[in-house]
C-alpha cells in the first residue's frame, strides 16, 4: 500500500486508541470513551441525514432502547448482557420498523418534526414505566465481561467501545462504496431519479433508518454497561438535538466528519467546566455575529439612502459615551442631528 | 443480459391515455405506439402534453384511465422502479446526477437493478466480486457514449452537453431495451446537439429503441423515424419527419393560422 496522509493518519489514529488508555489521565480516557459511544450514534445520522437526507431529532431514543432493554434484563431477570444486546437490537429494530414506515413518508418539515414527536414520546415513556424505574433510573447493571476478564473500569471497556466503533466506521464506509451505497446517495432531494434506476425508495429508506437506529441501540447497549446506570434524561430530545449536532457541525456528508465534531464538542465542554481544553468558538454564536454585522450595515446603507440625518447611522454614533448633551453630526450626510438621547 | 429479439408486434403501445388533474385533461385519450428498433419523437407546442406523456409511460404519474402496454404487460400505474425493472431506462429534462459522485459511480447506479447485494453484504465488503462486475459494466457504458476520458472526473464537473450524456450512459447501464429521452438537447449547444445526434444514431443502430421528447425541431427532423405531434393533449398527427413537415394541421399548431 502506497504511503498517503489519508493513511498516515489513520495509522496515527489507531496508534493514539490503543496506547491512550494505558498513558492518558483519567479525564480523557472517560472523555475519549463518550467520543466513542456519540460516535456510533452519530454514523447513523451521517448516513440518514447527511447522505440520505432524512433528517432525525429522535436518534436518542433510540440509544435509550438498547440501554433500557439491557439494565432492565441483566437487573432483573439476570441475563448476560451479550445476550440483552441482541435483545436490544431486535426491539430497536422492531421500533425502528414501525416508526420508519409511519414517518418516512413525509417529507420537507414534517419529517423532522413527527421524529421530535416520537423522540420526545419514547424518553417520557422511558420515565413513567414503573418497571424501568421511572425517572430514577435502574441501578447496580452488571459489568460487561469476556471470559474471566471483567470490563470494570473505564480504561477496560474503552478497546470495546472503540473496537465497535472503528468496526461501525468500517462497515458505514463499506457501505457507501457499494450498490446499496449509490441508492441510498441518490435518495437525497425526491425520489424521481432514484426511482428511476430501479431502486425501490420507500423501502430503502427505512431500512437505512433501521440501520441508524440499530447503531444508535449498541452504543446505548455500551453506555448501560459503561455508566451502569440509566435514567431518561441521556435520552431525551436535548439529547436527539444534540446527536444531530454532531453530525451535522462535523460535516455529515462524511464518515470521519462526526468524530472530529464529536472530539470538538467534548472539548468545548470540557473547557467551559474550567479543564485544559481548548475551547472552539461555537458556530451559532459565529452566525450571530455576521448576522448581526448585516444587519448594521443594512440599516445604515437605508439610512443613507433616505437621505436623513437620523437615522440608524447616527444612532451607531451615539452609542459612544457623551458626557454632555450635545449635537452629533451625522457619519453619512454630515448634517447635525437631533439631540443625543443620552 | 436482456433479451432483445424482436417479437410480434410493437414494443410499446399507448391505448387511449388520459390523464386529469382535477376538471384540466392534460392527456386526452391518446394512442400511439413505439415499434422495435425506431426511434420515436414526441413534439408539440408548449403545454401540449408531451412531458405527461412521458411521465405516464415512465411511471411518474398514473393514468386516469387508459393503458400503457410494454412487451405485452401492462405498465400503466406501476410505481417507476417497477417501469425499470421491466426494461425502460430513461434520462431528466433537468439533469439529475450526483454532482459528487464520479462519472462511473454516477452510472453504476444505472446497473442498480443488474446486482443483488444487500446492504447486509455490502457493509460486510462481501461484494467485491459484483462490484467490480459492475463497474466494468458503468466504464463500458460511458466508453460506449464517448466520455471515457471523464470517467473518474465528478459528475458535476463536466459541461451541461456531458451530463447529459452521462445520464443516457447511465441508463443504458440497467440494460433498457427502450430508452426515455426528456428533452435531451436543451441548453445544449450546436456541437453539443450534433454530438448527442450522432450517439443516438449509434445507439439506434445496435437496436436500441427510443422514445424522444423534443422541442428542438432541427434535432427531431434530422434524428426520428416518426414522428408523433401533440397540441392540447391530443394526438395532432403522426407520420415520417417530411409528412408531418408539409402537415397543413401541424404547421397551423406551431405558426398559427394564415
Amino acid at each position: 500500500m502506497r504511503l498517503t496522509w489519508s493513511t498516515g493518519a489513520l495509522v496515527a489514529f489507531l496508534v493514539v486508541v490503543a496506547v491512550a488508555p494505558v498513558v492518558a489521565p483519567q479525564f480523557w480516557v472517560t472523555l475519549g470513551n463518550y467520543i466513542g459511544l456519540y460516535s456510533i450514534v452519530a454514523l447513523g445520522l451521517v448516513l440518514l441525514t447527511g447522505v440520505a437526507g432524512q433528517t432525525s431529532f429522535g436518534q436518542a431514543a433510540f440509544v435509550g432502547l438498547g440501554a433500557y432493554a439491557t439494565a432492565w434484563l441483566t437487573t432483573q431477570y439476570g441475563t448476560s448482557p451479550w445476550l440483552t444486546l441482541f435483545v436490544g437490537l431486535a426491539v430497536t429494530a422492531l421500533v425502528a420498523l414501525g416508526l420508519g414506515f409511519i414517518t418516512l413518508r413525509m417529507r420537507g418539515h414534517y419529517l423532522p418534526l413527527a421524529t421530535i414527536a416520537w423522540g420526545i414520546s419514547l424518553s417520557f415513556l422511558f420515565g413513567n414505566l414503573e418497571f424501568l424505574g421511572g425517572h430514577t433510573g435502574l441501578s447496580s447493571i452488571p459489568a460487561l465481561s469476556i471470559g474471566p476478564l471483567e470490563l470494570k473500569n473505564e480504561r477496560a471497556i474503552w478497546y470495546l467501545i472503540w473496537a465497535i466503533a472503528l468496526a461501525a466506521l468500517w462497515c458505514t464506509n463499506n457501505l457507501l462504496d457499494s450498490r446499496p451505497g449509490r441508492a441510498i446517495r441518490s435518495l437525497r432531494g425526491g425520489l424521481d431519479m432514484a426511482e428511476a434506476m430501479g431502486v425501490d425508495g420507500a423501502r430503502l429508506k427505512i431500512v437505512v433508518f433501521v440501520y441508524a437506529a440499530l447503531l444508535a441501540c449498541v452504543s446505548g447497549w455500551l453506555y448501560a454497561h459503561l455508566q451502569r446506570f440509566v435514567n431518561p434524561t441521556p435520552f431525551s430530545i436535548v439529547a436527539g438535538i444534540e446527536y444531530l449536532f454532531m453530525a451535522v457541525v462535523g460535516g455529515a456528508g462524511s464518515v470521519w466528519g462526526r468524530r472530529r465534531r464529536r472530539g470538538a464538542d467534548h472539548a468545548a465542554e470540557a473547557g467551559a467546566a474550567g479543564r485544559p481544553a481548548a475551547a472552539p468558538r461555537p458556530l451559532g454564536q459565529l452566525r450571530d455575529d455576521r448576522v448581526r454585522r448585516a444587519a448594521d450595515r443594512a440599516a445604515a446603507a437605508r439610512a443613507t439612502a433616505s437621505g436623513r440625518g437620523s437615522s440608524a447611522c447616527c444612532r451607531a454614533r451615539r452609542r459612544r459615551p457623551c458626557a454632555r448633551r450635545r449635537r452629533w453630526p451625522c457619519a453619512t450626510t454630515r448634517r447635525p442631528t437631533a439631540r443625543c438621547s443620552r | 443480459m436482456r433479451h432483445h429479439a424482436p417479437a410480434d408486434g410493437p414494443l410499446l403501445e399507448v391505448k387511449a391515455a388520459r390523464k386529469q388533474f382535477g376538471g384540466l385533461v392534460a392527456v386526452n385519450d391518446l394512442s400511439f405506439d413505439i415499434r422495435h428498433g425506431e426511434i420515436l419523437g414526441l413534439i408539440g407546442p408548449n403545454g401540449a402534453g408531451k412531458s405527461t406523456t412521458f411521465a405516464l409511460i415512465s411511471g411518474a404519474l398514473s393514468l386516469t384511465s387508459g393503458e400503457v402496454v410494454f412487451r405485452g404487460a401492462s405498465i400503466g400505474s406501476r410505481p417507476p422502479f417497477e417501469v425499470a425493472r421491466r426494461g425502460i431506462g430513461r434520462t431528466f429534462q433537468h439533469v439529475k446526477l450526483i454532482p459528487t459522485m464520479s462519472v462511473l459511480d454516477n452510472v453504476a447506479l444505472g446497473a442498480y437493478l443488474r446486482g443483488r447485494t444487500g446492504v447486509v453484504k455490502a457493509a460486510l465488503r462481501l461484494d467485491r466480486h459484483e462490484e467490480a462486475r459492475t463497474r466494468a459494466e458503468a466504464a463500458r457504458q460511458i466508453e460506449r457514449c464517448g466520455l471515457g476520458a471523464h470517467t473518474f472526473d465528478a459528475a458535476g464537473s463536466l459541461a451541461l452537453g456531458q451530463q447529459r450524456v452521462v445520464e443516457i450512459a447511465r441508463a443504458l447501464a440497467c440494460d433498457p431495451t427502450l430508452l426515455l429521452l426528456d428533452e435531451p438537447a436543451a441548453g445544449l449547444r450546436f456541437l453539443e446537439k450534433q454530438e448527442l445526434a450522432k450517439l443516438l444514431r449509434t445507439l439506434k443502430s445496435e437496436g436500441m429503441t427510443i422514445l424522444l421528447v423534443e422541442h428542438d425541431m432541427d434535432f427531431v427532423m434530422g434524428l426520428t423515424d416518426r414522428l408523433v405531434v401533440m397540441e392540447f393533449g391530443q394526438k395532432l398527427a403522426e407520420g415520417l419527419p417530411a409528412e408531418i413537415q408539409t402537415n397543413p394541421a401541424v404547421r397551423e399548431a406551431y405558426l398559427g393560422g394564415v
